[in-house]
């Protein structure tokens, strides 16, 4: 079977199955059923809430159906499969079996009741329904294509410079993230922070507010420092530093096999902004769309910055490699 | 920023580094506002002592291309402006020179004494 083949049997055919039987199955136990039927539970395992039985399997049709669109569109987009697509798929027949589990079984259980009131605790189907939602995603996951190897590169491709024998040379960049995602991240940090500290101060003790608010500082700390990047490529190699020191991540020289200017698109290339795997050994430090830095590495996989003047920096990485052999 | 620097030159490494970043200002590729790398970074990176970057970044300071900030690191200033009209003059310049057999310092003393 063609990958493109596995993605739409796992993503899309299979949990449409697994939703058109649990649609099928929940028809047929309607006869027997009291009207209305328990459609949600408490906390205490007694049901809370009470609806039509119909309406219960639209809405659990309609989710499956909704995932299923959202893989089909995912599976069908450009670029190379990676680990967050094949996760991303995989979830779609999880997805489809719990909510399958849980909306045949929570009609089965109250079939030949008088009142909806008397059905028995849902628990057990929870349990059941992710466990064997789990087993279905995990089976869907090694159906899956494995993702896409990084590309061979064509050696005499490879971007150089001129360099003298006696040459020190560097090249530095500051890594910054697009506007929007620093806006987007500004704008979402401060609704959290500020309305998260109003909530916790008008609800909860002082300790908790001042816990709260450490918490924060700490959370901002830590995303700040995978937002802004210093790169360099000088004689030892390569080195991404974040304004901390940490997390640093580096290539020496001795383990640099090559380096190339790529073009990225991190919504299919790597599925997402941030610090995330592309594949396997390939990790990014992904802040931007367009151009990146990628270095292969000797002992395998690769490292991925967004960067400008990528084409400067990968040249002068080789020129060193070249020099140094 | 792309440097590089040639320890077997005679041009002393300080005066490298003001010609390789002046050139960069002046041909657009660091922008104005820009932030350069910390002179301790860009020193390691180079393997030349600290003070040969602190005095290049004085000079350019003093050329009026950088501002230094306590803090803030060297920023290119507003001073990086459009240089293209200057080059085609002193390609024109120094094509006249050629034609006189006119050498580079002589060239420049020349060019010194205008200024004064």
């Amino acid at each position: 079977m063609k990958p493109h083949a596995r993605m739409l049997v796992a993503g899309v055919i299979v949990p449409l199955i697994i939703a058109a039987a649990a649609a099928v199955t929940m028809l047929f136990t309607l006869p027997s059923l009291p009207d209305p039927v328990a459609v949600h539970w408490g906390p205490s395992g007694a049901p809370d809430n009470f609806g039509s039985p119909v309406s219960f399997i639209v809405v659990i049709l309609v989710a499956v159906l909704a995932y299923c669109a959202f893989a089909l569109v995912i599976s069908r987009a450009a670029g190379p499969q990676t680990a967050n697509l094949r996760a991303l798929l995989a979830i779609s027949p999880f997805l489809a079996t719990v909510l399958g589990v849980l909306g045949a079984g929570s009609l089965i259980i109250q079939q030949g009741l008088a009142d909806a009131h008397d059905a028995p605790s849902i628990l057990p189907l929870v349990i059941i329904g992710f466990v064997v939602g789990l087993v279905v995603g995990v089976a869907a996951w090694f159906f899956l294509p494995a993702s896409t190897p990084v590309p061979v590169v064509d050696e005499a491709e490879l971007p150089l410079l001129d360099l003298g024998a006696d040459e020190r040379a560097t090249w530095i960049q500051r890594v910054e993230p697009a506007r929007w995602l620093g806006i987007l991240l500004v704008a979402v940090g401060a609704i959290v922070v500020v309305g998260g500290s109003l909530a916790v101060w008008v609800s909860a003790p002082t300790s908790t507010f001042v816990g709260y608010l450490v918490t924060m500082g700490v959370l901002v700390v830590l995303v700040t420092s995978t937002l802004f990047w210093t790169v360099r490529v000088d004689a030892r190699g390569f080195a991404a530093r974040s304004p901390l020191g940490f997390p640093r991540f580096t290539v020496p020289l001795a383990d640099v096999e090559s380096a190339t200017t790529i073009e990225l698109n991190p919504a299919t290339g790597f599925g997402g902004w941030g610090l995330r795997w592309g594949g396997p050994g390939r990790f990014g430090i992904i802040l931007n769309s367009g151009e990146a830095l990628e270095i292969r590495k000797k002992s395998g996989g690769s490292l991925v910055v967004t960067t400008a003047q990528s084409r400067q920096g990968a040249a002068l990485l080789n020129s060193l490699v070249r020099r140094v052999e | 920023m792309y440097l590089s620097v040639d320890p077997s030159s005679s041009t002393p490494l300080f005066e490298q580094l003001v010609a390789g970043i002046r050139a960069q200002v002046i041909d657009g590729s660091l922008a104005q506002g820009e932030r350069l790398p910390a002179a301790r970074d860009l020193a390691d990176s180079l393997d030349v002592n600290v003070h040969t970057v602190l005095r290049a970044y004085q000079v350019l300071r003093d050329e009026g291309f950088l501002d230094l900030r306590r803090g803030r690191g060297a920023v290119v200033t507003a001073r990086a402006r459009d240089y293209a009209q200057l080059g085609r003059d002193i390609d024109r310049v120094v094509a006249e020179a050629q034609k006189l057999d006119l050498t580079p310092s002589a060239l420049t003393a020349m060019i010194r004494k205008a200024f004064e």
